[in-house]
């Protein structure tokens, strides 16, 4: 049963397969130009907020501020940066484009 | 469940049911799942109770479900963030939400048993599921507003033998 216990979570997240993170996914050698206000700040506005807008029913994180997405910035790019889809749910998402530029701010230190 | 009211979201799984009937006709039961879906490679945890209406013929027995859905829908990170708490709601990214369904279906008994023995029977169902839309949201909501699709599956009846 123990056994079981861990055995059947391996193999779901086997089953639904892996994702990038942010160690495979060095800064560019020159740095970026995107910045939290050229980019971040709407990015998060755009696809965010709605639900990480503060403690609510939906939940517990806020990425309101360029701090609390640094914070959180290894999950964010686990789930929404580069090919990760995970986030935001539904369909509609952020373009590849936006996200592979989530990816570079994340990966630059989201300056 | 086969899919969604999203474009593009097809789902697989398995389910488990467990129940109690009264008179053949009407039964109270549990029902849950565990599906994989193609948006958002998520993982769905539902958990449904309700009562079903059984036409207690000979051969098939059509019924009708009618259920409470709490569902619980998780990203491929947070199952692997938190192993094995996922089944139980428990892990940051999941989406906990609720809802009603209905299951129309029938059931086929594989032979005929009497009080005290186990009877086998296949059953074959068509479902639909309701979420009310979220208040917050992105695009696309918290998830699906309707889910919609089939079960086929086998299990067994056992009728209690009557008291002397």
């Amino acid at each position: 049963m123990r056994k079981a216990a861990i055995i059947l979570p391996v193999l779901v997240s086997a089953a639904l397969g892996c994702w990038e993170d942010m160690s495979s996914y060095p800064c560019p050698p020159g740095g970026t130009t995107l910045t939290y206000e050229n980019f971040g700040q709407s990015f998060f506005s755009e696809w965010c907020v709605s639900c990480h807008g503060g403690p609510n029913g939906y939940s517990s994180r806020a990425f309101t501020d360029v701090d609390s997405i640094r914070a959180e910035a290894d999950d964010i790019f686990k789930n929404a940066a580069e090919d990760n889809a995970t986030m935001p749910p539904g369909p509609v998402g952020p373009s590849k484009a936006q996200r592979d530029d989530l990816a570079e701010w994340l990966a630059c230190g989201a300056p | 469940m086969l899919g969604s009211s999203w474009q593009g979201d097809f789902a697989a799984g398995g389910l488990v049911r467990l129940g109690y009937r009264f008179a053949r006709i009407v039964a109270i039961d549990f029902v849950g799942w565990e599906q994989m879906a193609t948006v958002n490679d998520r993982l769905d945890t539902g958990l449904t109770f309700g009562v079903t209406g059984f036409v207690p013929l000979k051969r098939v027995r059509p019924s009708l479900r009618v259920f409470a859905i709490h569902q619980h829908e998780e990203g491929a990170v947070s199952v692997a963030q938190t192993p094995g708490g996922f089944l139980f709601g428990i892990g940051s990214g999941i989406r906990h939400r609720a809802g009603g369904g209905l299951t129309l279906g029938a059931e086929i008994p594989l032979q005929c048993a009497r009080p005290g023995e186990l009877e086998w029977v296949i059953f074959v169902e068509l479902q639909s599921i309701w979420f009310p839309p979220g208040a917050p949201a992105g695009p696309s909501g918290l998830g699906p507003e309707f889910y919609y699709g089939g079960n086929l599956g086998i299990g067994f009846n056992y009728s209690l033998p009557k008291m002397p």
